[in-house]
């Protein structure tokens, strides 16, 4: 009954409370900013370039730009940039594969915009990537990256689905907590505070669900009770299911969580998370390596597990993190299931690889910028996706060997088709309550509680935020997704009336197919390509604008476009 | 021997209906309106098990009106049925249905008739939830009937069509058309488009003034461009991909989507199921069941009626009737009726008492204590009803009929055992079924007609 009256309570405000958007960013209300559709786009590079000899070299280079045959590789050579290229190179030898050549410039640059940030580059980024000179630069773009807003957004997202941050069924976080939990871990990423500091604060934490974001760590699972907080820990931050892991052990853990207590407040859906005085005592418990720990009953034990926990010793603790990090930047696990790593039947092909890195990132004091750079400045991740000739495609996969080939996030891929087009989606959840909604132009990847959502996601398989199991996401192909791809309307009024597409319709000469090649694929066209749409131009008898839209269509369509490569 | 003497004793003759409509209506002044029932409980394999290939869902989004429809109560007065107070006699003795279902009235011996479902929940989401999925909200998110039957009978059962085999028309409703734990697998493909209009064109599959022969232009033009599926010729990462896009094109250029036209049925057929929304979306789920397809929901908006309720039902429920009754005679005249199960099902009923003040001049609101279902074919046998309500079509009075008990025996019928058990991404066995559920009425599996 007092939960009825706090709900009609708030209906009195829901004219103003409907109005919030789920995360207040104005300049996200804001249409994008349609990409640089100027008659050429080659004449505003040159531009920027002011004595003649810039100018000749800068065309001549833009002239074997367009000409390269293969627009995904690079050199064959193996030079090691860091600790991890050491290793990967031995390891690779040891098993008698051939690493793949170095990516291109343009796939290294959609790669590594997709790998941190989520998103895909505009045609500006492109054009002024492909043609800068300097040889650092792909250390500048990830410098960059790792510093743009973007970044936190994208790894807000990521942290989101292991942290089950979902208002509704069934893990009822409630959408104003969802919120604030999303907060929580933005702000984090954002401060780039160390992964150890934010794990202490997470299993630390009491307070207000809507006010303290972290507590809703002990609100995010199915259930209550201390052994349900041990199972979630066990597996968030010690990377193995709950059945894998010995129960007296799990039992040891959830000891220290007994005094979690919960309570209501009078507010709609609010909770107060706090270790309950009434139950101290003094405290006598068991870590999972089996040191013993005696606590006066003014300590809360919750504090001893978490600094157990982060450690730089622990066991799970780094090696858990860097190996979810990688899987998502690399695509191949360092050790899988990535989820049940520690288990009796988890593979781990490298064990070296994954040492090191967990002792890289604890002796960087769990700092995750500098591990996602670590990565992705090797030689290893500047793999080519494809394999070198003499060796069997799947082991090289598992092994290292080349660029963990894989197909977009379903979040990804809808900002990526937005972004491209200029248009923008609707983003709903099934329980119209305050804080649900959000603003035009929103991203997916701005979606803050994984009970806001789309048609289109739940297609493409985001994840559920049920479990919090890795495998909740599906990134893989289906027929019905292909069938949306080609023939949606949904899609198909993106390719014809998308503002950025339309503008490119008008283009004279190569510059339309050069523009859509930029905005869609991030690179220019080879000559074969360019042949290729000249041709069926000529064959379709199509108008230009509708060849145009042909060949949106047919690159949106391409794996090129819906793959991570 | 002793289930015909039950199915005799639920077969409502007309003159116990009419003894019985007093003596409750003299009784409910008494009693406490939820009368307990008295058949005795069942348990076992019923006979029809396994007998239904294919269900055809109809669900009436928003909650349907049961006493103007499958429960009608003449003499309840004006407060109760307004202007539609007449019933029409159906070709079964002593089984009578509201007065704007005449064309249902003619083959009531094709169809059972539910007047005992009872939930009490008078929520939206809970109602569609528990209806689709048996259960209260709990622990879990179930999968709803339509993802249970593409996991038991769909490609994991062999099913082989290339028309996928939990299909929607035209929307999915959201969280209770899902298939919650079960994933993204089991989830149904929704049409899209407008059924009405032709060509239907159904989501993916036909596309607006794309022409068939500029479809397989630029499909050549898209494997002719495709620089980087030619560099990765020998890498088996895309085998799925392309294997994803063949099928893809097998629905859009191949024969199998024909399945969705009905330009080449029978004119006087398409009159019949009325050529409109919804009459076009049930000779369309025909066309579906007869290519195989083992679930198909029909999607049927605009029966929550809390305002201008009778001008709603003077206006949908004589194409609800015509498009119904033409998809049981239609399925049964092909044969197909007695491997497909036609269900007409709704979150809730509504209110028998009827709101008349303003803003609802003449409304219905949510009723979850007593509403009505109807069952044909697949194994179900017509001409019976089972259950019954009190002379205002308040509450149950007999057999009262819990949602599982609907979904367990349309599981039964088309073999998939109730006792049957799902596994939950946490790794834990559940039963399909749940045995009850705290507080909803259940008489168990309905064996009457089974």
């Amino acid at each position: 009954m007092r939960n009825y009256i706090g709900f009609l309570s708030r209906m009195l405000f829901l004219p103003i409370a409907i109005g919030l958007p789920a995360i207040l960013h104005p300049e996200q209300l804001r249409p994008p900013a349609p990409a640089p559709v100027t008659a050429s786009i080659d004449r505003n590079i040159m531009k920027s370039y002011k004595t003649d000899r810039e100018k000749r070299e800068i065309k001549e280079q833009a002239e074997q730009i367009k000409k390269v045959k293969s627009p995904f590789e690079s050199q064959a050579g193996w030079n090691s940039r860091n600790f991890i290229d050491t290793i990967v190179e031995n390891f690779i030898n040891s098993q008698k594969l051939k690493p793949a050549k170095l990516c291109s410039d343009a796939v290294f640059l959609r790669r590594a915009y997709l790998d941190l940030t989520g998103t895909l580059p505009t045609v500006d980024a492109t054009v002024a990537f492909i043609y800068d000179k300097s040889p650092g630069k792909r250390e500048k773009l990830v410098d960059s990256l790792i510093a743009s807003d973007d970044f936190v957004k994208y790894w807000t997202m990521r942290f989101g689905d292991i942290l089950k941050i979902k208002a509704e069924f069934p893990v009822n976080l409630w959408p104003n907590a969802a919120q604030a939990y999303t907060r929580f871990v933005e702000k984090s990423i954002a401060d780039n505070t160390s992964w150890a500091e934010i794990v202490r604060r997470m299993l630390t934490s009491s307070g207000s669900n809507f006010r303290v974001g972290e507590v809703n760590f002990f609100r995010a699972m199915q259930g209550r009770g201390s052994d349900k907080i041990a199972a979630s820990i066990i597996q968030t931050f010690m990377n193995t299911r709950i059945d894998s892991f010995p129960p007296e052990k799990a039992a040891d853990i959830a000891k220290f969580f007994d005094r979690l207590s919960y309570k209501e407040t009078r507010e709609w859906k609010e909770e107060i998370v706090f270790s309950d005085p009434s139950k101290a005592a003094p405290f006598e418990g068991k870590l999972p390596d089996g040191d013993t720990v005696s606590l006066s009953p003014d300590t809360d034990p919750r504090t001893a597990f978490a600094l157990w926990l982060t450690a730089k010793n622990n066991p799970y603790f780094a090696k858990s993190l860097v190996n979810r990090v990688w899987t998502w930047m690399f695509g191949t696990p360092l050790a899988y299931p990535v989820d049940d790593m520690f288990a009796k039947g988890a593979k781990t092909p490298c064990p070296e690889l994954l040492e090191k890195l967990a002792e890289d990132f604890a002796e960087s004091n769990f700092d995750l910028r500098r591990l996602c750079r670590q990565i992705a400045l090797s030689r290893t991740y500047q793999q080519s996706s494809i394999p070198s000739d003499e060796v069997n495609p799947r082991v090289a996969m598992k092994n290292f060997a080349v660029y963990g080939m894989r197909q977009m996030d379903a979040e990804m891929l809808i900002d990526a088709l937005c972004k491209v087009s200029g248009t923008s989606e609707i983003y709903s959840s099934t329980t119209p309550e305050p804080y649900t909604t959000m603003p035009d132009f929103a991203r997916a990847l701005d979606i803050p509680d994984g009970s806001i959502t789309s048609s289109f996601l739940e297609l493409f398989g985001k994840s559920p935020r049920d479990t919090g199991a890795a495998d909740e996401r599906n990134a893989n192909p289906s027929p019905l997704q292909k069938l949306h791809m080609i023939n949606s309307s949904h899609i198909r009024n993106k390719i014809i009336s998308g503002p950025t597409f339309k503008k490119y319709y008008n283009l004279k000469g190569d510059n339309m197919a050069h523009a859509i090649y930029l905005d869609i694929l991030s690179r220019y066209p080879t000559e074969d390509e360019k042949s290729e749409f000249e041709n069926y131009i000529k064959t379709s008898k199509l108008d230009r604008k509708s060849a145009g839209q042909d060949l949106a269509w047919a690159l949106i369509n391409s794996d090129e476009f819906i793959f991570r490569h | 021997m002793e289930k015909k003497a039950q199915l005799k004793r639920n077969a409502i003759t007309r003159r116990g209906f009419l003894r019985d409509a007093g003596v409750l209506a003299a009784a409910s002044v008494f009693m406490t309106p939820r009368a307990v029932c008295d058949t005795p409980k069942k348990s076992g394999r019923p006979s029809s098990f396994g007998k239904a290939k294919s269900v055809i869902q109809i669900w009436f989004w928003g909650g349907i009106s049961q006493i103007d429809t499958l429960d009608p109560k003449p003499n309840a007065g004006y407060d109760y049925c307004g202007n539609l107070n007449k019933t029409v006699k159906t070709n079964v003795d002593g089984l009578e249905l509201g007065q704007l279902l005449p064309e249902l009235a003619k083959c009531a011996d094709k169809y059972a008739v539910l007047r005992g479902l009872t939930h009490g929940q008078n929520a939206h989401e809970t109602g569609a939830y528990l209806v689709q999925t048996g259960r209260m909200p709990g622990r879990y998110v179930y999968p709803c009937a339509g993802a249970v039957v593409s996991k038991f009978k769909g490609y994991d059962a062999g099913y082989k069509g290339m028309i996928p085999p939990y299909i929607v028309l035209t929307q999915p409703m959201g969280r209770f058309s899902e298939a919650g734990f079960l994933g993204t697998r089991y989830k149904p493909f929704a049409t899209g488009a407008d059924p009405s209009r032709t060509p239907f064109e159904v989501e993916g599959i036909v596309a607006r003034g794309i022409s068939r022969q500029r479809q397989e232009m630029r499909r050549k033009f898209l494997d002719d461009i495709a620089t980087f599926k030619k560099a990765h010729a020998n890498s088996e990462y895309l085998d799925k991909s392309k294997e994803s896009v063949e099928q893809a094109y097998d629905l859009i250029l191949g024969d199998a989507g024909k399945v969705f036209d009905i330009s080449t049925e029978n004119p006087k057929l398409c009159d019949a199921y009325g050529r409109n929304w919804f009459g076009n979306s049930c000779l369309i789920a025909r066309k579906l069941v007869e290519a195989g397809v083992p679930y198909v929901t029909i999607n049927y908006n605009g029966w929550d009626t809390h305002k201008n309720h009778f001008q709603q039902m003077q206006r949908m429920l004589p194409i609800t009737d015509k498009a119904v009754s033409s998809l049981i005679n239609d399925l049964s005249q092909r044969g197909l009726l007695d491997s497909t199960i036609v269900w007409w099902s709704s979150e809730f009923g509504r209110t028998p008492r009827i709101q008349w003040d303003p803003p609802y001049s003449g409304g219905r609101h949510h009723h979850g204590d007593a509403f009505s279902g109807l069952l044909a074919g697949g194994g179900f046998k017509g001409g019976i009803v089972v259950g019954e309500t009190d002379s205002k079509s308040m509450y149950v009075v007999k057999r009262p009929t819990s949602p599982s008990d609907v979904i367990g025996s349309i599981y039964a019928n088309l073999g998939i055992p109730t006792d049957a058990m799902l596994t939950t991404p946490q790794g834990e066995q559940v039963r399909l079924i749940p045995e009850s559920e705290a507080g909803i009425k259940s008489d168990g599996l309905l064996y009457e007609i089974m």
